[in-house]
């Protein structure tokens, strides 16, 4: 498909619609990759050993290493072990979804459609933004909701709208943008992340198929990491920014 | 805003495909790997705890034992001196008792035999009187046959 020269686009193609359900590439593959990701969870788990294996000590150590983690970080166990299957589970999904779009498959197994026109059938999960937004989405849900069912619905509006005084409303209304804009920022930096690299070695093997592309992998196979990091990160953050006490109350508390 | 998910090919369908896909997986890694894990980590965990927590029982055990040997020891040490010195206490006094019963004894004996001396001599003497007095008779006969 070289012979086309570089194929760059923002939105990904729809390889058919079923019932009105556009099938994408990268949903395609997220799909292929999930059901791998849980048939490997299914082996791993059901194999456990109190005497452990090195993969179990992997998995275990993983497992062990983002609850401590997460302990430290809310202070508090039940928190933690509350919050410990989605910050885990993003970090899964991002890191495997990146690492699956280093495969040679992404954008060259596929088909001619009836147009003539080649349709790949793989596309690198988190190039396409529908899926860094439906996770920022659901990141973004999770905080809300945390925030919530942690202080009270009215102990945590009061963090937004705040009349007490003109500066509490001000920094309310902040706070009321910067939530919205983690639903941008989280997205569009895994996103951009994600799609550069992508990009990145594309330009570079139609310049150069062999040994030059190696390095940049081995760069965005890093990216990949801390990209999954960072999206699992910043939402435990924001999560342990949600449930903490609102400023305005802690002094209350401290002048009463 | 439409160009922008235009461009982007934003789709609420295939978000919300997307979000399933990912609760599925959360569900998934829950159950199939998080919990199992977690649940060998704290079963080990324990078993150490029960581990070191029968070290340490044991090393006291074998402490308290050798504390208990010693006091064993010291008690049974106790009880011989105790027995000894009672036992020397016992021989004095026995020593004592028989000292004073032979002596008892000894007196009752020199007593008796001063008694029976005395009466042998006294019999002696009652003899002897009697023997004076028949030679006295005899002789008197004598001298009155001769004359």
């Amino acid at each position: 498909m070289a012979a086309e020269g570089l194929h760059i686009a923002l939105a990904p193609e729809h390889i058919a619609d079923i019932g009105g359900f556009p099938l994408t590439p990268s949903i395609l593959t997220s799909w292929i990759t999930t059901i791998l990701i849980l048939a490997a969870a299914f082996f791993i788990g059901r194999n456990l050993k109190l005497v452990p294996g090195k993969g179990q000590v992997v998995v275990e150590s993983f497992v062990a290493g983002v609850m401590d983690y997460m302990k430290n970080a809310l202070e508090d166990v039940k928190l933690a072990e509350r919050y410990f299957p989605l910050i885990a589970s993003i970090f899964v999904f991002v890191l495997f979804m990146n690492l699956v779009g280093f495969l040679p498959i992404m954008e060259s197994v596929g088909f001619v459609d009836h147009e003539g026109h080649f349709m790949p059938l793989f596309y690198p999960v988190n190039a396409d933004l529908n899926t860094p937004l439906a996770l920022a989405i659901i990141s973004f849900l999770v905080i809300e909701i945390a925030g919530i069912v942690h202080l009270g619905f009215l102990k945590y509006a009061s963090k937004f709208v705040n009349f007490s005084s003109p500066m509490n409303f001000f920094v309310g209304i902040l706070e009321i943008i910067g939530n919205l804009a983690r639903l941008v920022s989280l997205s569009f930096r895994l996103f951009g992340n994600i799609l550069a690299g992508h990009l990145l070695i594309v330009v570079l093997m139609f310049f150069a198929a062999y040994l030059l592309p190696l390095p940049f992998l081995f760069f965005e196979v890093f990216v990949a990491f801390i990209q999954a990091a960072i999206f699992s990160l910043l939402t435990l953050f924001f999560i342990k920014l949600s449930v903490t006490e609102p400023h305005g109350e802690e002094h209350a508390e401290a002048h009463a | 805003m439409d160009a922008l998910i235009e461009a982007f090919g934003i789709n609420g369908k295939l978000l919300l495909a997307q979000s399933v896909n990912f609760g599925l997986l959360v569900a998934g890694l829950t159950f199939f790997l998080y919990k199992p894990v977690l649940k060998i980590l704290k079963e080990r965990q324990e078993l150490i705890e029960k581990g070191v927590r029968d070290a340490e029982q044991a090393s006291s055990n074998a402490l308290e034992a050798e504390k208990q040997r010693k006091e064993v020891l010291a008690a049974a040490e106790r009880e011989a001196e105790d027995r000894v010195q009672k036992s020397v206490e016992v021989g004095k006094e026995e020593r004592a008792k028989i000292v004073e019963r032979a002596q008892a004894q000894s007196e009752a004996l020199l007593k008796d035999a001063e008694l029976q001396a005395a009466e042998l001599s006294r019999k002696a003497l009652k003899e002897s009187e009697k023997g004076i007095a028949r030679a006295a008779i005899l002789a008197a006969e004598k001298i009155l046959s001769a004359k």
